[in-house]
């Protein structure tokens, strides 16, 4: 049980300061000082639009502890899907009961992230069997790199190496997943599913593809409070 | 018991040249897309390397400090791994941040220099192929003036010159024997005829009393026909006559030489310098030895430096040094703006092409000049060929008053509010702040916004430098807390060690560069709100503070073990 209680306090702690650092960088870049004034509801949108990061940046943070808590991929792979699901529901709920109506992401979000928190701010207001289908994916999506740093048993510096890189890529990738181009892939082999639906597939695709190589190529939780 | 000796030495030599020879490697197979030119194609490549070790070194250094924990006793803590990585890892972080500081600059400065000087041979042999093609050989000939500076041996332009040289020649050759052939054209081919034709007028202009072009005709007639006694006879009759007329052609020809002389020496009394030069410089190809030619071209030469420079000080330093956009703004009493399209240094002069001025105050004026040269805080507006003065390439006033300092000068020299040491700063200031040394980033602040430059991209600059020495330290504790907390948990082959390394590195890459960015935009968030006079001694106080930060999180890490 204290595992457990650790693991969801560096979960929060770690999305919480994810949140504070890419909405300060955001609005630095932005809002530069002596500018235009900083408007509540962007910074609102623009927190909103970072989750989807915050929450994969949190689960990077808590991988290493729960290569030294659990010895399950199962039950620390659900713990994180958990995490995630809650924390990426919890703030959609918020955006879709309090947010202003018809809200759009800030323009001067990064032109790599815009596909990421359109789809944030669109699935918030989806109907719900779209809501549920867009996070949980994310959720999923976030829990699957994982295995990442598992990837060597003998040689756990490599795992270390390997996380702020692949931090970096699964947020990128995922802009690659919600992109247009890869949407556009269910119309050209017949299939008509509405457009939340496809990019779910497409990022739950995505996260099973990297659950296998975890299974296949990287090696069990060690437990027992050793790093692997 | 003996300290082992710590491996991070070794390790991040090692990686520093596998880094340079990758670096080296890469702009090896990038300089086609580059156009480099061959002459500079091994300095670039050299240069390039570094700039890729400069890159990639941070990330060196974090996994040599990782590395060399990793391998270290497993019993010691992080203070102990700590204290045998930090003093090799203090000593690599002087030698780098003393790169990054002092030679880092210039081989940017280089490396930019060897791309824009092929870019500009580039373009001066494109420029001459086309007017060559067109068949403007004198402008084919100037623009390849400027590739004949940086690279003559160049195959490309080894060919162009000569296709262009004796394109030239072949025209040239072409006039005269026009000229020479004239009267040999229609129906007057047969030379006999035509010569015939001269006798015959010059008979009659001797008949009417014009001896002149009596003597004339007869010498073409001859010129043409030679074997005629009759013409012969008729040249040395004319030539006697016009002998028996009054003073000798020497006396003639002396006396209207003196007559150019004294009106050289008017002009010159005048005032009118560039009118004195050119008669001089006349006079000076027919009697170079004549000393009052040698010495009133001299006078008249100095005389024009106040109000013109020659075209040859522009082309001299323009093959010299970088040509750079140029841009100042001045505020205060007299405002300025001046800008040219191009701007280069030399001989304590700053010269420039497609100049536009505009002052404000008392006499406002606004003009443009196609060539300019500043020297103190005199702008001179008016470019004089030398070899042909009359050759003249004059400024013109868009508004204001065209006299600057004088009746004598309608408006070629002007008195500016700044000098050419402002108008040097200006174009050091120019390029990329990453190319400027670090003694004029240091100093230069201040001058860059009295002469209306952005003084926060120097800051930025300024702050990333200083932060090499810091950011190196924070990099090197860092990697100790994680070389203490991710040991192996079974034993690896040193061979297996190293040869990850790279990989390592690699994967270090992309989060520090990541890291740069949040690190330049804090910066430029602290200029916009810390004075001037504080920026720096705040900066470094941040950066004290990330050290302190870096260590606990350091420590931290490691306690995890």
């Amino acid at each position: 049980m204290k595992k457990i209680a650790a693991a969801i306090l560096r979960f929060f702690l770690g999305f919480g300061v994810s949140m504070l650092c890419l909405s300060s960088v955001w609005a630095l870049g932005a809002y530069p000082i002596g500018g235009s004034p900083l408007a509540v509801v962007s910074l609102g949108m623009a927190a909103v639009a970072f989750v989807p990061a915050a929450v994969i940046l949190a689960s990077f943070l808590t991988f290493f502890l729960l290569n030294r808590m659990t010895s399950s991929r199962l039950r620390g792979g659900i713990t994180l899907i958990a995490l995630a699901s809650l924390t990426v529901v919890g703030v959609a709920l918020l955006a879709r009961f309090l947010g202003p109506s018809g809200a759009v992401a800030p323009s001067s979000l990064p032109g790599d992230y815009g596909p990421i928190a359109e789809w944030m701010l669109e699935a918030s207001t989806a109907p719900w069997p779209l809501f549920a289908a867009a996070y949980s994916s994310l959720a999923v999506y976030a829990a699957s790199f994982w295995g990442l740093t598992r990837l060597s048993r003998s040689r756990p510096l490599i795992g270390a190496f390997i996380a702020p890189s692949a931090a970096i890529a699964a947020i990128r990738l995922l802009s690659l997943c919600l992109s247009e181009p890869a949407s556009a892939i269910f119309p050209l082999i017949g299939l008509d599913l509405p457009r939340l639906y496809g990019q779910a597939a497409i990022v739950t695709a995505g996260a099973l593809a990297l659950a296998l190589f975890d299974l296949l190529f990287a090696r069990k939780p060690s437990g027992g409070g050793r790093d692997a | 018991m003996p300290e082992r000796r710590s491996s991070f030495l070794p390790v991040a030599i090692a990686l520093l040249c596998i880094a340079f020879a990758v670096g080296f490697f890469v702009a090896l197979v990038s300089i086609g897309r580059a156009d480099v030119l061959y002459k500079f194609a091994l300095s670039w490549e050299a240069m390039r390397a570094l700039i890729r070790l400069a890159d990639w070194a941070p990330a060196i250094l974090l996994v040599a400090a990782a590395i060399a924990t990793e391998s270290s006793d497993s019993d010691a803590g992080f203070s102990g791994a700590a204290r045998g990585v930090l003093a090799p890892a203090l000593a690599l972080a002087t030698v780098l941040s003393l790169f990054y500081l002092l030679v880092l600059p210039v081989v940017e400065e280089r490396s930019n220099r060897y791309e824009s000087q092929s870019q500009l041979f580039a373009d001066s042999l494109r420029a001459a192929e086309t007017a060559y093609r067109e068949g403007r050989l004198a402008d084919a000939e100037r623009a390849l003036l400027a590739g004949a500076a940086i690279d003559q041996l160049d195959d490309r332009f080894v060919e162009l010159s000569d296709r262009i040289r004796s394109e030239a020649a072949r025209a040239r050759a072409a006039t005269i024997e026009d000229v020479d052939e004239a009267p040999d054209s229609g129906a007057d081919a047969v030379p006999w005829r035509v010569a015939n034709r001269f006798y015959l007028e010059a008979v009659q202009a001797r008949d009417e009393g014009r001896l002149f072009d009596a003597h004339y005709l007869a010498k073409r007639s001859a010129a043409i026909y030679s074997n005629d006694v009759n013409t012969r006879r008729l040249v040395a009759e004319t030539w006697s006559a016009l002998q028996a007329l009054g003073p000798s052609l020497e006396e003639k020809a002396a006396a209207a030489f003196y007559r150019r002389k004294l009106e050289g020496y008017s002009r010159y009394q005048e005032g009118d310098y560039l009118e004195a030069f050119r008669i001089y410089s006349e006079l000076a190809e027919e009697a170079p030895d004549d000393a009052d030619v040698t010495e009133y071209l001299g006078r008249s030469t100095l005389g024009l430096s106040d109000i013109s420079f020659f075209i040859e000080e522009d082309e001299r330093a323009f093959s010299r040094s970088d040509e750079r956009p140029f841009s100042v703004t001045l505020s205060g009493p007299r405002p300025a703006r001046l800008s040219a399209s191009r701007a280069a240094a030399s001989e304590g002069a700053v010269y420039f092409r497609d100049l536009y001025l505009a002052l404000g105050g008392a006499s406002p004026l606004e003009v443009r000049a196609p060539f300019a040269r500043l020297h103190g805080d005199r702008l001179i507006l008016r470019a004089v060929d030398r070899s042909t003065p009359d050759l003249v390439w004059e400024p013109e006033y868009v508004r204001g008053p065209s006299s600057g300092s004088g009746q004598d000068d309608p408006g070629y020299a002007i008195i500016v509010p700044f000098t050419h040491e402002d108008a040097l700063m200006a174009i050091r200031l120019s390029g990329s702040p990453g190319d400027i040394p670090l003694a004029v980033l240091a100093t230069g602040i201040d001058d860059a916004e009295r002469i209306g430059f952005a003084s926060w991209p120097l800051k930025v600059e300024l702050a990333e430098r200083c932060s090499y020495p810091f950011a190196v330290l924070m990099l090197a504790l860092l990697g100790v807390g994680l070389g203490v907390r991710f040991r192996p948990t079974e034993p690896i082959g040193a061979v297996s060690r190293y040869l990850t390394s790279p990989l390592l590195v690699a994967l270090a890459v992309p989060p520090l560069r990541l890291a740069a960015e949040l690190s330049a935009m804090a910066t430029r968030t602290l200029a916009a709100l810390v004075p001037s006079a504080w920026f720096l001694p705040a900066w470094i106080g941040v950066l004290s503070l990330c050290v302190v930060a870096s260590l606990l999180v350091s420590a931290r890490i490691a306690s995890r073990r």
